[in-house]
């Protein structure tokens, strides 16, 4: 008891291509900031990004706010470490054996600080969720994880979270949309058996 | 609700500017407006280290002036920061170099050593508590006792299951991750456009639950 909740975007910003993850990952976080106000635990946000530093306050703000405990927040919850990423690993683990937090969350485009982060988190005993839509990182995010989201689930989590009906319809168009694409697959591959090149004629259409 | 956080601002600040800089790189038109649109963005995304460094200050100062624990390093983080800003702007090589040279790059190289991290998640960080990550761990030890001289000299036929694992499974699954990680990128660039989505203003999930 008493413990702090851990939560990191990683090394992707909302300026560059990995923009959309970053978002997703905020959507996240702005859930996780809304149930440990309910709970009254303390969270911790670390940032790269000199510009996540008052999107974050503000989302972590807004949700001590709507669980009930507001006096709990103060602004040093987000933590930033310049926007080099050796920085970024190094505060992390010293914040993980200085506090040793119970949860450690991390989600975004994840680059190498994912791994010294969740392996901090492990030898502290830290519950460890994360996800990343980016490939390289998949079975290492599996293996030292105790929750992880694999791939686009990243991208659907937040609308999950929010339960609002126009967020829920988006993930049903992704399924629809996967639903499609695996039969656009399953038909080229046919085709392509009788020598007919389906998807060379539907891109040249 | 706060004016930062209504759907016409994220509107004007996001969407509009993201629609016409991708409508001027498709179309050639109006190149300039595209260009100064990016330097904008530029000189903002360069204005939010001050945020950063700000909100850096702020409670590294609180933990010097209480003396919370570990107060000696904020001493070292203000000497770190003030001397390279100092040796930065004087434009002194030697002891710029110097500092990159002997302090700033082997810290990081130190953080950074992948290859023995990777070899210690497994001893310290692998959470073998469900079938998935069991098979998976059976799995990398089976690629990389078949990627090793001594694997397949000792079991030959490792490597016909290594180049399975390693070929149509391993294939399969990146192009299927690929292939959902694209079509969850649209859906996320659809909802910023329709302003559902907007967690880059600290705009908060409402959810129903309660």
């Amino acid at each position: 008891m008493g413990k702090t909740v851990h939560f990191a975007t990683g090394i992707g910003g909302l300026h560059d291509q990995y923009a959309a993850m970053c978002i997703a990952a905020l959507s996240i976080m702005s859930e996780v900031a809304r149930l440990c106000g309910k709970s009254g635990v303390i969270m911790r946000y670390t940032c790269l990004k000199g510009y996540l530093v008052p999107v974050a306050q503000d989302m972590i703000r807004s949700g001590y706010i709507q669980g009930g405990n507001p006096e709990l927040y103060s602004d040093d919850m987000v933590n930033y470490t310049g926007e080099n990423q050796a920085a970024f690993m190094a505060a992390v683990q010293g914040y993980m054996m200085r506090e040793e937090p119970a949860v450690n969350m991390i989600f975004g485009a994840l680059k190498a600080e994912a791994q010294q982060t969740l392996v901090a988190g492990a030898r502290v005993g830290a519950v460890q969720l994360a996800g990343t839509p980016r490939l390289y990182y998949q079975a290492l995010l599996v293996i030292l994880c105790d929750y992880n989201l694999i791939g686009d689930e990243l991208f659907a989590a937040g609308a999950y979270l929010s339960k609002d009906p126009a967020q829920l319809g988006t993930i049903q168009a992704q399924d629809w949309n996967k639903l499609i694409v695996m039969f656009l697959i399953i038909l080229s591959a046919i085709t392509s058996s009788f020598g007919l090149d389906l998807i060379g004629l539907l891109f040249s259409w | 609700m706060s004016i930062l956080k209504r759907k016409e601002t994220a509107f004007l600040f996001y969407v509009i500017p993201m629609v016409a800089i991708v409508f001027i790189d498709y179309t050639g038109i109006a190149k300039p407006v595209g260009s100064e649109l990016i330097s904008w963005a530029i000189v903002i995304w360069i204005f939010s280290y001050f945020v950063g460094i700000y909100n850096m200050f702020k409670s590294r100062l609180a933990v010097l002036l209480e003396r919370k624990p570990g107060w000696q390093y904020s001493i070292l983080l203000f000497a770190s920061f003030f001397g390279i800003l100092i040796f930065g702007f004087m434009q002194h090589d030697f002891g710029y170099n110097w500092i990159v040279e002997n302090l700033l790059t082997p810290m990081t190289l130190g953080v950074k050593i992948y290859g023995f991290v990777l070899m210690i998640i497994l001893a310290r960080g692998a959470k073998t508590r469900n079938f998935d990550v069991t098979f998976l761990l059976i799995v990398l030890i089976v690629v990389m006792f078949g990627k090793s001289a001594l694997g397949p000299a000792m079991i030959p036929d490792i490597l016909v299951l290594k180049d399975f694992f390693e070929g149509p499974i391993n294939t399969g699954v990146m192009r299927a991750i690929k292939i959902a990680t694209g079509i969850g990128l649209i859906v996320i660039f659809i909802k910023g456009l329709l302003g559902l989505e907007k967690a880059y203003i600290g705009e908060i999930v409402l959810s129903a639950e309660e």
